[in-house]
């Protein structure tokens, strides 16, 4: 018996399916909703984004989002999650100690530098701990249990001050994507004035031509290059004309 | 490839299973010892079984089992200088949190008057393009 649902074994899928209203989450549903949810703010305008919707049909009341949880927590896969998914200090961790100390915190004013070199010491300090590790181990006495531990407490301390210093990094990334930016409408701009004038100076020279009355095949050539249009060379006369007419 | 930070720590965790990768690589085919007098030191795989076995757990040769050890050192201390690159490649080392917030509204500002003088400009060549457009279309064709 065992061995006839081996091979069902094998198959089944790894995660359990999709909770069965997953079908129900279709584009012409999904507009449905929006729709509704347009018609509440327009009649209602006390209703926010956050106001459920009542007397939902079935196959759109999934589609409505659940309210936050109210105390601002939850659990996923066993671990409690926040709202404002703020970092734990370590106070608040009673199985890992802070191996650094810092000058300044993140929010302070201190610059970063002391950061790059407590990492650097952190990196360091995991290398000569495995050396260490592997030392005790091979000499086989009892510390290695501790060295573990002590190893695992500095990746875990590596780890955290990597994650505190992500919001430095996006106020950087941000910087940096502004300045990208003004960069480039500086340039489009500087482009802009470029073209216009030579634009400008083709006109005037339209202008001048007209002006200085030279032979009509002259003008012919300054105006196809103008309008960028072929005309036949007898009939330079007749744009000349309206050129000056343009100008004066 | 991820920002800096990601790639730290992506590196940091590399770094874990490669120490991991070497205590079983040396647990595995690390020369025997005799502990007490009376231990005998297993000779030559008697069996099929037995010399699959050695290949798979049993000690390497001393010269390739020392090469392997240093290259796993190697690529160990090759990580961990990896990292320390990474670190000192950090986005705003210099910075702190209020030059951050002085720079952005600086740029906020800048950007600002940056975008009035780029709809300036757009407004000057329409006034161009405009002039252009009449005179091309004063221009008749000869009947």
């Amino acid at each position: 018996m065992a061995d006839q649902e081996a091979p069902f074994e094998v198959n089944a899928p790894q995660y359990p399916p999709p909770p069965y209203f997953w079908k129900t989450f279709t584009t012409e549903n999904v507009a449905k909703y929006e729709e509704l949810r347009k018609k509440q703010t327009d009649s209602d305008t006390q209703a926010s984004e956050a106001t459920p919707l009542l007397n939902l049909p079935t196959e759109l009341r999934f589609i409505q989002r659940p309210p936050p949880p109210a105390d601002g927590a939850w659990k996923n896969f066993e671990m409690n999650m926040t709202l404002e998914g703020k970092l734990k200090t370590f106070d608040e961790m009673d199985d890992v100690e802070q191996l650094y100390s810092l000058p300044s915190t993140p929010t302070g004013d201190g610059p970063y530098v002391d950061r790059e070199l407590t990492l650097k010491k952190i990196a360091k300090s995991l290398l000569l701990n495995f050396l260490e590790l592997v030392g005790s181990m091979g000499m086989g006495n009892d510390n290695s249990m501790n060295k573990v531990i002590d190893l695992n407490m500095l990746f875990f301390n590596m780890h955290y001050l990597l994650n505190e210093y992500r919001p430095h990094q996006a106020r950087e990334s941000l910087i940096e994507m502004m300045e990208d930016q003004l960069e480039r409408s500086k340039a489009e701009t500087a482009c802009i004035y470029k073209v216009k004038r030579e634009v400008e100076s083709v006109l005037e020279g339209l202008g001048k031509a007209g002006l200085e009355e030279i032979d009509d095949t002259m003008a012919v050539d300054v105006a196809a290059t103008a309008e960028n249009t072929k005309l036949d060379e007898e009939d330079g006369q007749d744009i000349w004309d309206e050129l000056y007419r343009e100008f004066n | 490839m991820g920002d800096k930070l990601t790639q730290i720590q992506e590196a940091v965790d590399d770094l874990a299973n490669q120490m991991v990768a070497c205590l079983y690589y040396l647990n595995r085919h690390h020369d025997w010892q005799t502990l007490s007098p009376n231990d005998v030191i297993r000779g030559q795989s008697k069996n099929e079984f037995e010399t699959a076995y050695d290949k798979e757990f049993g000690p390497r040769n001393p010269v390739a089992f020392k090469a392997a050890q240093k290259e796993l050192a190697k690529d160990l201390v090759i990580k961990e200088q990896q990292i320390e690159y990474l670190i000192s490649h950090l986005p705003g080392l210099a910075n702190n949190e209020e030059k951050q917030e002085e720079a952005i509204r600086r740029l906020e500002a800048e950007l600002v008057i940056e975008e009035e003088k780029r709809k300036e400009a757009v407004k000057e060549r329409e006034v161009v393009l405009d002039k252009l457009d009449t005179i091309i279309r004063g221009i008749k064709r000869p009947r």
